[in-house]
């Protein structure tokens, strides 16, 4: 198929503002790398860019020499797997019946409401901490599952993903005498993978990032996620009644590199997350299936 | 009676999937809900929320007394009414201008590097801020001065600070945003594609013709979840960047209600301004919800 | 079917949950009610006293081998010695005044779910004296606090525990710290000597070297700067407090008023003085206009690249500055230290606070509040003498001898002197390099760290040289006690109603109108305007109630 020069032209100019925004994109990350790789003066004298100075590793073979930090690691693996896990079971189920048409369910616009409503009212953080403790759940890692098991807007999302999947498809399964549930696995669940890959990469990009919860319900530094434990580095130390005997951990948390290096590894894994979904996001794939 | 027990025989499957999730909110997002009596209250923890002292409106009142209250309602409305569209229509630019990409390896190498500001935190982005658009060694001001302009303090003036705001939430965020249009994208029937084509229709009309169309639904969820946080103007954000001579047009509600509360160790004023945040949305939410279904006869939800 | 049945597994345990919630709720609430108050040595098993606490694991500490933060040589030891038995409710990362612990504590206490004992902050005192939460100890401290305490804790002449004291009841017992910590003003050395400049002893010489520093830019970057500030005045280091004090202006204290009274001192013709002084430097361009969107750590970017050399600071900045004035084992850049100059011929006082700002607060609901009072006395007992080799295992755990695993900070109450005297002991005591004049901990541990430095063993330690050392920032702590040129807030008490209500909106305008006269934005008259408006805006009601405050705690 031959193209015609503007089509080329436009192709061109898309080619290069794409590359340039991505590469605007990518420096931030170029830059911690950088100073996480730097020597520490460098560092807090502004000098880094995108490029080391003064190159060392000193400052990863600092983080990895920790144990806390790669204890942190564990539980954030344990709560983004748990979590993920049942959070994408729920939505996938409750989409489901929330996708029909109100002569299918009659009350799905109802139940909708209730769902959405939670995602605008909420009674506040002490209210919130009061039942999960009542339930139990303090310094467990179901504390960091359980209460955010239901992802609302991931719900919605999938909803509408369903409904745009083709009518045929769920009455020609009905024919053959298939139920609810069969339809909801061996069509709806397969043929949406493009959209489950978006829920659930959401669905792990909220749980690797959490921090507050586990701050406030974990009962010991050892339970804590990888993000709770990075924001003893990352929250700023009020200087003013600082008193002699924290002089030291001042220091330490003007340290740059390592913080630097403790952000990096941190976010290492959630980086590759999304390019290894990509190959779920692969277009026609109702479309095939529907032929077959 | 018996057309209902037909209708449960019909749906109960259906009302037996909802369950499930519906035991969790109810657990961790209704019950805490009582939570909002706390606006209204003096709270004493001993006393717990049903026994601490009402005191009716008056946190909603110093709310509205205060001082300077128009003008941070003001700032808010106005940055994060620009933060919802610019957070719309850039997302749905770039998915579509990387969905024209023919490359595959290209097309998910930019994603991916869109996607990676989204996980740095503002604490870190901040300092990253200030550098480039420091008026004297920033790259910004250095390009604009190759045109002869003068430098811009884009930080400390009051003129630049809210589109500052903008432009840095977007760049931060459109690359994640772009995610789900493009999950959208690969949603549309190919064959829709082609009998376009057939008919004629280049790229640019496929693009408004078949594309759009067929993104509207995602398109429409969004906007109307996002005009939700017109109150929400991103405090993390701001708070990083802003300084006191930007207070005029950066000082919004959530900072505000950061700053009391150093000063005031109590819960029921920012429960009341998270409450009347609240109900706004809800009420805005509600009207698109409705509009969407009255004009383009969809149920976003 | 299967599927079918997974779900219903699924809900059975969903449905469960729900129970044990009800269940653990009821179970919950019945244990909050008060069951034994006020019997003390009715729960004794065999002399030992149990209290629980809430504490912070600071990232310095290092735990030896099977210890941890519940079970540990220091607990233990303080089970053995004084029959005291620690609990921890819950332990956090990081210390305690960090947001880590402080969400948590304040999820405890809204939950009126505190522990017999824990740190508090004056606003959390308050809260817990309104919501009656915590008991009153004065009769507690008469009975069991040793005489070496009682005396310790009145070194300030009594001002720290009359901070604790509401309605003439002991509420809380103030974790005591060292208030005589001054401003004092850093200016690089090297470059003095290079411009042939005189030391700084007037606001005048000041001027003279930022303005030398600034144009003569003898760091060699091409774009030099007179001053460190940035966005926080009240920064320990690379604030604006030194500065204004050197024109006898104060940031948000309560100061005479020359007829028995308290006024504030924000809105002091000498603060007006102060802002035409910066904004003077900053039309000269001393100041680095971008300083108000920097926080300390990011302007502190152009002092380490030498572009700046001047800034006021605390005693503690050398460790800050450390980062850009040691490199590979090198010294890089030289720093010297000076009292703060002065305007004119008054010398400039340097403003401090209370010396505290964490408070001992114990449960109406614990049922030994005596036992804070034992941690008390033997943590005073142990860090000021110790009397046997084995109290070293308050320090240095089971080994008792010092290996870096700072168990020190495991003591759950601790006090710090009120009077340091390292200013007189120190300098003296590097300088001759005599290891028998440190006496206490804090003092051996700078000693040792000083001499490091001295004998070329490692060089990074630097900045206790310049704190510690002769011509350090402490050595000048004598002169200012004994000419009295520390000038305390009058005003220690708790928030006034007014206060609370209207403070953020005063400190809001205050720190818009003064950061935009510093930046030459609005003329310096505007300062007038801010002085009316912040009377309108409750500063007169403030006025009044902090002296009816000082009426009554004069």
């Amino acid at each position: 198929m031959k193209k015609s020069l503007g089509r080329r032209l436009f192709l061109g100019c898309n080619l290069v503002f794409l590359a340039l925004l991505s590469l605007m994109c990518l420096m931030p990350i170029l830059h911690i790398l950088s100073i996480s790789f730097s020597s520490g003066s460098a560092a807090s004298a502004g000098k880094v860019l995108l490029w080391p100075v003064e190159f060392t590793p000193a400052a990863y073979q600092n983080v990895f020499g920790k144990p806390e930090y790669l204890r942190a690691f564990w539980v954030t693996i344990q709560r983004v797997v748990l979590g993920t896990a049942i959070s994408m079971f729920l939505t996938i189920l409750t989409a489901y019946p929330l996708s029909k048409e109100t002569h299918q369910f009659g009350m799905r616009t109802f139940y909708a409401w209730i769902f959405v409503f939670t995602i605008l009212f909420n009674g506040g953080l002490i209210p919130w901490y009061m039942t999960i403790k009542a339930v139990g759940l303090i310094d467990s890692i179901w504390a960091l599952v359980l209460p955010g098991a239901v992802q609302v807007f991931n719900i919605i999302l999938l909803l509408n993903f369903y409904r745009n999947l083709p009518k045929e498809l769920e009455e020609s399964s009905r024919i053959d005498g298939a139920g609810h549930f069969t339809t909801l696995w061996k069509i709806y669940a397969p043929l949406s993978l493009p959209a489950l890959a978006t829920t659930g990469l959401f669905t792990i990009v909220w749980h690797w990032n959490s921090w507050f919860d586990g701050m406030i319900l974990m009962n010991h530094p050892d339970h804590y996620p990888l993000q709770t434990f990075l924001q003893s580095i990352i929250i700023k130390m009020d200087l003013r009644f600082l008193k002699s005997q924290d002089i030291e951990l001042m220091q330490k948390l003007s340290d740059r590199t390592s913080k630097a290096a403790q952000i990096f590894v941190a976010a290492f894994p959630i980086l590759v997350i999304y390019p290894v979904l990509q190959r779920f996001f692969i277009k026609g794939i109702v479309m095939g299936s529907v032929k077959e | 009676m018996n057309q209902l027990a037909r209708r449960w025989k019909r749906e109960w499957p259906l009302h037996f999937m909802v369950v499930p999730a519906l035991i969790f909110l109810v657990l961790f997002s209704y019950i805490p809900m009582a939570g909002v009596l706390m606006a209204f209250q003096k709270y004493i923890p001993t006393k717990g929320l049903f026994g601490s002292p009402m005191v009716g409106l008056k946190h909603f009142k110093y709310l509205l007394d205060y001082p300077d209250i128009g003008r941070i309602v003001f700032n808010t409305l106005y940055i994060a009414t620009m933060k919802i569209i610019a957070g719309l229509v850039v997302p749905i630019t770039i998915a579509i201008l990387l969905n024209e990409l023919r490359q595959e390896w290209m097309k998910r190498t930019f994603q991916t590097m869109v996607y990676l500001p989204h996980f740095l935190s503002w604490v870190l982005l901040s300092g990253i801020i200030i550098d480039v658009l420091s008026p004297s060694t920033g790259i910004i001001n250095q390009i604009l001065g190759l045109f002869g302009a003068k430098p811009i303090f884009f930080l400390g003036d009051n003129k630049w600070f809210p589109y500052v705001m903008v432009i840095t939430d977007v760049w931060k965020e459109f690359g994640f945003g772009t995610i789900i249009y493009l999950a959208a994208l690969t949603n549309i029937n190919p064959s829709l594609y082609e009998a376009a084509e057939i008919d004629g229709a280049g790229r640019w009309k496929q693009t408004i013709n078949v594309t759009l169309p067929g993104m509207m639904p995602i398109i429409i969820l969004m906007l109307t979840l996002n005009i939700g946080n017109v109150l929400n103007a991103g405090f993390d954000q701001i708070f990083n960047l802003y300084s006191p001579q930007v207070y005029e047009s950066g000082d919004v509600i959530d900072t505000f209600v950061y700053r009391m509360g150093i000063e005031q160790a109590q819960y029921g004023f920012a429960t009341a301004v998270g409450l009347l945040k609240s109900v706004v949305s809800f009420i805005l939410i509600s009207v698109s919800y409705v509009m969407a279904y009255r004009f383009a006869n969809y149920r976003i939800f | 079917m299967q599927k079918i049945r997974k779900i219903g597994l699924a809900l059975t345990l969903i449905l469960s949950l729900g129970v044990t919630a009800c269940s653990s709720k009821t179970a919950d609430t019945g244990s909050a009610e008060p069951k034994a108050a006020g019997q003390p040595a009715a729960a004794k098993e065999g002399g030992v006293i149990e209290i629980s606490t809430v504490r912070a694991q600071d990232p310095y500490l290092k735990f030896d081998e099977g210890e941890n933060f519940d079970k540990n040589a220091v607990y233990d030891a303080y089970e053995k010695d004084i029959g005291v038995r620690i609990k921890n409710q819950w332990v956090v990362d990081g210390t305690v005044d960090r947001p880590q612990f402080q969400e948590k504590l304040k999820m405890a206490i809204t939950t009126n779910d505190i522990p017999d004992f824990f740190p508090a902050t004056p606003a959390q005192v308050q809260q817990l004296i309104e919501a009656d939460m915590i008991q009153d100890l004065t009769s507690v401290y008469d009975q069991y606090a040793s005489d070496e305490t009682k005396e310790f804790m009145q070194k300030d002449g009594g001002l720290q525990m009359k901070s604790g004291t509401f309605d003439g009841k002991l509420m809380a017992i103030p974790q005591t710290g060292n208030p005589f910590a001054p401003q004092l003003v850093w200016v690089r050395s090297d470059w003095l000597k290079k411009l042939n400049l005189p030391e700084p002893k007037t606001m005048q010489d000041l001027m003279n070297i930022m303005e030398a520093f600034a144009t003569k830019d003898p760091g060699g970057t091409g774009k030099s700067y007179g001053i460190a500030l940035n966005k926080k005045f009240d920064e320990g280091a690379l604030g604006l407090v030194g500065f204004l004090n050197g024109y006898h202006a104060y940031l948000n204290q309560w100061i005479d008023d020359g007829n028995g009274g308290l006024m504030y001192s924000d809105i002091q013709p000498q603060m007006k003085e102060a802002l035409r002084g910066l904004q003077d430097m900053f039309k000269k361009g001393l100041i680095d206009p971008e300083f108000a969107v920097k926080d300390m750590q990011k302007e502190s970017e152009l002092i380490f690249s030498n572009k700046i050399g001047v800034l006021y600071g605390a005693e503690w900045t050398p460790a800050h500055l450390a980062q850009g004035a040691v490199k590979d084992g090198k010294v890089v850049q030289e720093w010297s230290v000076y009292r703060l100059p002065s305007i004119d011929g008054t010398e400039a006082s340097t403003q401090i606070e209370l010396g505290t700002n964490s408070y001992y607060v114990v449960s109406k609901k614990a049922k030994h509040p005596e036992a804070l009072i034992k941690l008390l006395n033997q943590w005073i007992a142990i860090d000021n003498h110790q009397t046997t080799p084995e109290q070293k295992v308050y320090e240095f755990g089971k080994d008792l001898k010092e290996k870096g695993n700072n168990y020190w900070l495991l003591n759950p109450v601790m006090a710090f002197n009120l009077t340091s005297d390292n200013g007189d002991v120190l300098p003296k005591a590097i300088e001759t390099k005599d290891a028998g004049l440190p006496k206490t901990k804090d003092q051996k541990t700078r000693f040792e760290r000083a001499m490091k430095y001295v004998n070329g063993e490692d060089i990074s330690m630097w900045w206790e040289y310049l704190i510690s050392g002769p011509k350090g920032a402490v050595s000048n702590i004598p002169y200012l006690k004994e000419h009295n040129l520390f000038h305390q807030n009058k005003f220690y008490g708790a928030p006034t109603p007014t206060m609370v209500e209207k403070r953020e909106i005063s400190n809001r305008k205050r720190d818009e109108i003064f950061l935009k006269i510093i930046m030459n934005q609005v003329p310096i008259d505007e300062f007038d305007k801010f002085v009316e408006e912040w009377k309108k805006l409750g500063g007169d009601d403030i006025t009044k109630e902090v002296n009816e405050w000082y009426a009554k705690n004069k």
